[in-house]
């Protein structure tokens, strides 16, 4: 509906709020000092490491052996450690991870069950193989470098070394701790490595992982990180120099993190050339183990063993995985101008899809991260193809896709398996060299990582089919039961909903950032020097939310408020729309407008039947009953009015004589935020004459009231329609509310009954008209 | 006797399909009234699930997929998701899958004919227990759209029956 007001009245309704009266500052907009940590010199205010920044040293020397007969790892390995804190330290933490699966673990006992009447057989077997299973480490020795031994306590999955002469800042303490555990079979027990054993051969694909007692970090966040492993947070570990010999079975093929130092003592010499062709190509993989020599290597088992020696430099863990079924697969990525190797090892079950497309994912990984992150300077990445699991460790993954028995594989595994190893990959970024820590926030690495997951899958292939990363795939999460919902800073063992949590919401909520709120090239230049100001250092939340302001001069604390500390969701609604025009004041114009307004309102129907029953009235008949009232038409202009409209024109000025002239549309419209997440105000207008605008208003448009708000827009044309959020960029989750007229959407129900077919299987579908070709 | 408590899974850190939650939505429609169902899940879990129940293999969007998918799907639901209206128990038919653009979920169609209960829907009663025989952490949420009501409904393992009320 058309209303006129007059000019004076509409600067003064811009914006309207209804401000409740509170005794605290509970705006959306309220900076985060409350929130954040206090800057110091160890951790700027820009987000950037202070000038006192210090991180500690673990260097590590390891001979680890595998019994493949019993399925045990003996090792034995030097530490060195080195303080380079201002602290005086009396005592290190050592991270016994494996102690997770010791009988009666804190990790067992602590997580909450229950039993129904309707178990699978399956979950109960399950269940008494955890129990019965001792996987925890067993100390042989923790000796110094001469052999004297030291005095130490372990508590569940931590271990506290107590040193003689305290450690100061500058000084390295070395010491050696032998040692084993039993390796855990993964697919009855589960756990991020152990073996998977394959009963037709007799042949197990070892991946080993968390096998040796590894450092706690020591920082001035957490003093020492040691917050027990209870399963779920994972790691938080210092950088240091690796060298590992790994012993196993001499028909075995060992890959692992860091560079292989004694290829000739371990590899054939077609390999070993095969590894040098593979170094020079940039295009395909090189098959440096093939399919038959691997089947060959599968029919028997060596008694004799081989020592791989592995050396890596800067890293914050170490992996390996072995095998006498593994193909072997690289080649060479340019990074900048320098060659890294992308590795890939899987099993003959792996293929056809390995062979096809692990390497060249793990090369393609390589090339995005680094053009959004830094460069990749370790010298290799290796896939390893493990089923069922998805991990993470420096320069080494083990990853899941498994094709069927006879080699045929549907879509869903084949994009999960790309998904998978691109994730995996990222990882070497996020945690391991953007170092966070993981046992207090999973977001900061699973988040940031899946988010960039999900570029790295858009330039894989146009449109990928990303599970995460578009805001409305976190809908269904984001409306869901504010019970289960918790802020995504949240401590890793308490999340609720945990890939939601601190993979979908983060990465969705970057993804927003990006498109949305900062605009690609603010936000990649921002994720860039976060990337590179913490690139082999330990940032926490605090320093990502402040680099990405500090490096793009826009305001975030409303944004990681909304989005990290609370678990609102996004519900603006289109409350009304209403439509103004100026009156001109002159005659000529807005006579007309009047009679028409008048004529086109509804009559009384009494009225509309006398029109035509009637067939003429007295003033109809008889003209003398006609005088100046009857015929006189209040619409009719006369040269007084034009006087009276001219005298008015001489009284204003220019511009509002220009204003005057315009003939503009005014549109008032009210908002109203109801799920409680502050975000930008994106509007669609069609107008009357086809024409479509898209209009953008910032997020700040709430600061004054975050719950409802008008805003006015001055248009040349008429609109027909307003759509807010026309490109599903904010993640609302009611899109019934944001249309005027008012519009709802159909339910995917609805949509899906609409269908006239339902073609749930393409591959079937394609399969049937190929065989109807062939028969006619 | 098997001790419940010490009991840990493992699954936490990105498996194939890393936690275990459905969403359902129930729809009443007044103008046809019905209750359209609209259930997404993990195609993992329900392949698993009803191997698991019936040792058979659905393959679901290959093209090996079981011919009687649909029944197998169907008869499961039948019995691990109940819904009632004033007390009585209500039958619902297939409609139709169709797997998410992510190629990991997949949701499934069903629908309840004719129960408006001559308008006098007083109570409606939930009982929801898909893929708890698999997944000691499973959750199972449920979104109902009753005419201007809605509600936002959690099942789990401790709470898998749920009745709601509604006042006139």
């Amino acid at each position: 509906m058309l209303r006129k007001f007059n000019l004076i009245t509409i600067f003064l309704c811009l914006i309207t709020f209804v401000n409740a009266q509170e005794n605290l500052n509970n705006s959306k907009f309220k900076q985060l000092y409350e929130e954040l940590p206090t800057p110091n010199v160890y951790r700027t205010a820009s987000g950037a490491p202070g000038h006192e920044y210090y991180q500690q040293k673990a260097d590590y020397e390891i001979n680890v052996e595998l019994d493949e007969e019993n399925n045990i790892i003996n090792g034995n390995e030097t530490i060195i450690y080195t303080n380079n804190s201002p602290d005086i330290l009396n005592y290190l933490w050592i991270q016994l991870d494996q102690n997770v699966r010791a009988k009666g673990s804190h990790g067992q006992l602590t997580t909450t069950n229950n039993m129904n009447n309707k178990m699978s057989f399956g979950s109960i077997k399950r269940m008494h193989d955890r129990m019965n299973f001792d996987g925890g480490f067993k100390l042989e020795k923790v000796t110094d470098l001469y052999g004297k031994e030291l005095l130490y306590k372990i508590n569940e999955t931590m271990m506290r070394i107590d040193l003689q002469k305290p450690l100061k800042r500058g000084q390295s303490f070395s010491f050696k701790i032998k040692y084993s555990y039993n390796l855990n079979d993964r697919m009855k027990i589960g756990g991020r490595s152990g073996y998977e054993y394959f009963k037709e051969e007799e042949n197990s694909i070892y991946t080993i992982a968390q096998f040796f007692p590894r450092m706690a970090v020591y920082n001035e966040v957490e003093g020492w990180q040691n917050k027990q492993f209870l399963g779920r947070g994972e790691f938080t570990l210092p950088f240091g120099d690796y060298k590992v010999s790994i012993t196993v079975p001499a028909d075995h093929i060992v890959a692992a993190t860091g560079e292989l130092k004694n290829p000739s003592s371990v590899l054939s010499k077609k390999q070993i050339e095969r590894l040098e062709k593979a170094k020079n190509n940039y295009t395909d993989p090189v098959i440096i183990v093939t399919q038959e020599e691997a089947e060959e290597n599968e029919k028997t088992k060596s008694e004799s063993k081989k020592t791989w020696i592995f050396e890596a430099e800067n890293v914050r863990d170490f992996g390996w995985a072995s095998s006498r079924k593994f193909i072997w697969d690289g080649m060479a990525v340019d990074i900048s101008g320098k060659n890294v190797m992308a590795y890939s090892y899987y099993p003959k079950e792996g293929n056809p899809l390995w062979e096809q497309y692990s390497t060249r994912v793990v090369a393609h990984s390589l090339k995005i991260y680094s053009k959004y992150t830094i460069d990749y300077i370790y010298p290799q990445a290796t896939s390893v193809h493990a089923k069922s699991i998805g991990m993470e460790y420096p320069m080494i993954c083990f990853n899941f896709g498994r094709p069927e028995k006879d080699g045929s594989y549907s879509k869903r595994t084949k994009y999960g398996m790309i998904g998978v190893i691109i994730h995996e990959v990222g990882h070497n970024f996020f945690p391991m060299i953007i170092n966070s820590d993981e046992r207090q926030w999973t977001w900061m690495d699973e988040g940031l990582n899946t988010f960039l997951q999900y570029l790295t899958e858009q330039e894989f292939e146009r449109n990928y089919p990303s599970r995460r990363g578009p805001p409305s795939n976190i809908i269904e999460y984001m409306k869901g039961d504010k019970s289960g919902i918790v802020p995504i800073m949240t401590n890793s063992e308490s999340i609720l909903q945990f890939g939601n949590n601190a993979y979908g919401k983060p990465a969705t909520a970057l993804n927003i950032l990006r498109e949305t709120i900062m605009g690609r090239e603010l936000f990649d230049y921002s994720f860039k020097t976060y990337s590179k100001r913490w690139a082999f250092k330990h940032p926490t939340p605090a320093d990502f939310f402040r680099t990405m302001e500090d490096a793009s001069a826009v305001d975030l604390d409303w944004f990681w408020r909304g989005w990290f500390y609370t678990n609102d969701h996004v519900d603006i609604s289109i409350d009304k729309v209403n439509w103004f025009k100026i009156n001109t004041g002159n005659p000529d114009v807005e006579n007309p407008i009047s009679k028409e307004k008048v004529e086109n309102e509804n009559t009384y129907i009494g009225n509309t039947r006398n029109k035509s029953s009637i067939n003429k009235t007295v003033t109809e008949y008889n003209d003398n009953a006609i005088d100046f009232y009857t015929t006189y038409d209040p619409f009719q202009t006369n040269i007084l009015d034009r006087e009276d409209y001219s005298k008015y024109l001489k009284n204003i000025n220019k511009e509002d004589e220009e204003i005057l002239k315009s003939n503009k549309n005014y549109y008032e419209i009210q908002f109203s935020n109801i799920g409680g997440l502050v975000m930008p105000i994106i509007l669609e207008f069609k107008y009357t004459d086809g024409t479509n605008e898209t209009i953008r208003i910032p997020a700040e448009i709430w600061k004054r009231n975050s719950k409802q708000i008008k805003k006015i827009f001055i248009l040349n044309k008429q609109l027909s329609r307003v759509k807010l959020d026309p490109f599903l960029e904010t993640a609302d989750v009611n899109m019934d509310n944001n249309y005027w007229p008012t519009k709802s959407e159909p339910t995917r129900f609805q949509l899906f009954k609409q269908k006239k077919d339902n073609r749930d299987n393409p591959m079937q579908r394609d399969i049937k008209a190929k065989e109807r070709i062939e028969n006619n | 006797m098997i001790n419940p408590l010490i009991y840990l899974v493992f699954t936490f850190f990105l498996p194939s399909h890393d936690f275990h939650i459905t969403h359902t939505s129930l729809n009443y429609n007044s103008d046809s009234e019905s209750i359209e169902i609209t259930m997404k899940v993990a195609i993992e879990d329900l392949e698993r699930s009803l191997e698991v129940n019936t040792s058979k293999k659905l393959r679901i969007g290959t093209t090996k997929e079981n011919k009687s998918s649909h029944k197998i799907i169907s008869n499961y639901f039948d019995n691990h998701l109940k819904v009632l209206t004033n007390d009585k128990p209500l039958q619902f038919q297939w409609v139709g899958k169709e797997i998410d653009d992510n190629l990991h979920d997949i949701y499934l169609y069903f629908e309840i004919l004719n129960c408006n209960e001559n308008g006098e829907i007083k109570t409606l009663t939930l009982k929801n227990t898909i893929f708890l025989e698999i997944e000691i952490n499973q959750t199972n949420i449920v979104l109902i759209e009753f005419k201007d009501s809605k509600f936002n409904l959690t099942f789990t393992k401790d709470q898998d029956i749920q009745k709601l009320q509604f006042y006139e």
